[in-house]
């Protein structure tokens, strides 16, 4: 990826996790508020969408930012400034992500969408809302000085970046540690895709869909370790992957990886799949599709180091 | 002794493992090293938290099929282990680290084929009740292969020529 591309990706991007998500959420709390099952469903869809659309987002905003380092006319500060509100927004926003997930996933056990988690997914989301909305300002206020009104209040000396970098220079275990929680990770990611796909696939044939349905949790869990862990990387070397194209096709397959995931929890047809019942023709598509585009990322994530511009 | 390791670690083809700028040499060994890991670490993974209480819905006498990839993984680690060793022999056969590694990675093997053949391959055991220790196994194994994941990926971070 480009430099100047990550920028117009950041400009065709940034309206997902801010108009997007006030789209998706309102859909979910509509329908959460007038107890419609299908509308809070459709609305927790969305919201686990915007939530993965969010990563590129993120991603390419980071790498735009680095474009903007050469221009003197516009303030850096404001540019941190708008990071800095956008990690805790953007971490508000993961979370409902994950939340709205697991609520799918549950409904389809007792055809009931659990309280709790719908409670979750509304504080969740009001405050990745609410920040991300700020967030939005001063993004737009980087191009838009003639709408900055007084001074940005913002001290990103502590703000959660300079946090993360100081923590990882400061203690020699972070990184490491962090290590070897993104391989547990990503070994937990591959119980599922390896137990689950390979069951789709024709192997284990005794297995119902229904009985590995179970299951699917661990893999959100190791996605969920991953992307903390990962984003621990990222921030504290961002220029090692800023420009690794590498990073870009991960990325890319992890979005893919990411609807997969929505597919198991959403779609009928893999339940059909009861014990030595072989799967239909598109299902094993399906699974192969999924076992395919993690291997490639683990791939992609291991070879970083080696490909495109390698750090 | 270290003489002996240099002349491990000078042997042309460790020369090229260690310092070829081909993605073929030391990228693609230490990912297939990757692979096997995350192979092994995955299945057992599974199968320990499934005897352990997770899943229960899951039959678990199937999973017997899926250890094949544990060994697949474990074999092809071996391989790939030792040649990595053989590269940098002088800095990893003096890390304590790497004998944690060895250990941990004998005991781990132990304690998964006695889950398969005592639990997973023995239809009384999968399919009824589980045996009294199958959770203190499942429990050991899951822990053991941790260690080893872990102590693996610390290899890079401590010990001689780590640059810690």
């Amino acid at each position: 990826m480009t430099i100047m591309n990550a920028a117009h990706i950041h400009f065709l991007l940034n309206h997902i996790p801010t108009v997007g998500y006030g789209l998706a959420f309102a859909v979910f709390l509509a329908g959460f508020i007038w107890k419609h099952e299908y509308l809070t469903r459709v609305g927790l869809v969305l919201i686990f969408l915007v939530a993965l659309a969010s990563i590129p987002t993120y991603l390419s905003g980071s790498a735009a930012m680095q474009m903007l380092e050469s221009h003197p006319e516009i303030s850096q500060d404001i540019i941190q400034a708008h990071e800095d509100a956008v990690i805790p927004a953007w971490a508000f926003m993961m979370f409902s992500g994950f939340a709205a997930w697991m609520a799918l996933w549950q409904f389809r056990i007792t055809r009931r969408l659990p309280m709790w988690n719908l409670a979750t997914v509304a504080l969740f989301g009001i405050i990745a809302f609410g920040l991300m909305a700020r967030a939005a300002e001063l993004g737009g206020e980087i191009r838009h000085p003639e709408i900055v009104q007084g001074k940005i209040v913002t001290d990103i000396q502590h703000g959660p970046t300079q946090w993360v970098v100081a923590l990882v220079a400061n203690n020699t275990w972070v990184r490491p540690a962090s290590e070897v929680l993104h391989f547990a990770g990503m070994s937990l990611l591959f119980t599922v895709v390896l137990l689950v796909d390979l069951r789709m696939l024709g192997m284990a044939k005794s297995w119902s869909f229904a009985s590995l349905y179970q299951l699917l949790p661990l893999g959100i869990l190791g996605f969920g370790v991953n992307w903390v862990t990962g984003m621990v990387f990222f921030l504290a070397t961002p220029d090692d992957f800023m420009h690794n194209s590498t990073l870009f096709w991960k990325i890319g397959l992890i979005l893919l990886g990411g609807l997969n995931a929505l597919y198991f929890v959403l779609f009928d047809e893999p339940w059909k799949v009861e014990a030595n019942v072989d799967a239909p023709a598109g299902l094993k598509a399906i699974a192969l599709s999924a076992i395919v585009f993690w291997v490639v990322v683990a791939y992609l994530g291991m070879m970083l180091p080696f490909l495109g511009h390698a750090f | 002794m270290i003489h002996f390791l240099m002349t491990i670690q000078q042997s042309a083809f460790c020369q090229w493992v260690h310092s070829s700028p081909s993605l073929l040499a030391y990228p693609t060994i230490l990912l297939l090293h990757v692979f096997g890991m995350g192979m092994v670490v995955s299945v057992c993974a599974g199968v320990d938290l499934r005897i352990l209480g997770f899943a229960p819905a899951v039959p678990i006498a199937p999973m017997a099929k899926f250890i094949r990839f544990v060994w697949i993984g474990f074999w092809m680690n071996a391989v790939t282990g030792t040649i990595l060793v053989a590269a940098d022999a002088v800095n990893k056969l003096t890390n304590l680290d790497f004998y944690i590694k060895m250990l941990l990675v004998l005991l781990a093997v132990i304690c998964t084929r006695t889950i398969e053949k005592r639990i997973l391959r023995d239809p009384s055991a999968s399919d009824g009740a589980l045996p009294a220790n199958a959770k203190v196994l499942a429990f050991a194994s899951l822990i053991l292969w941790l260690g080893v994941m872990t102590s693996g990926r610390l290899l890079a971070y401590v010990g001689p020529g780590s640059g810690a």
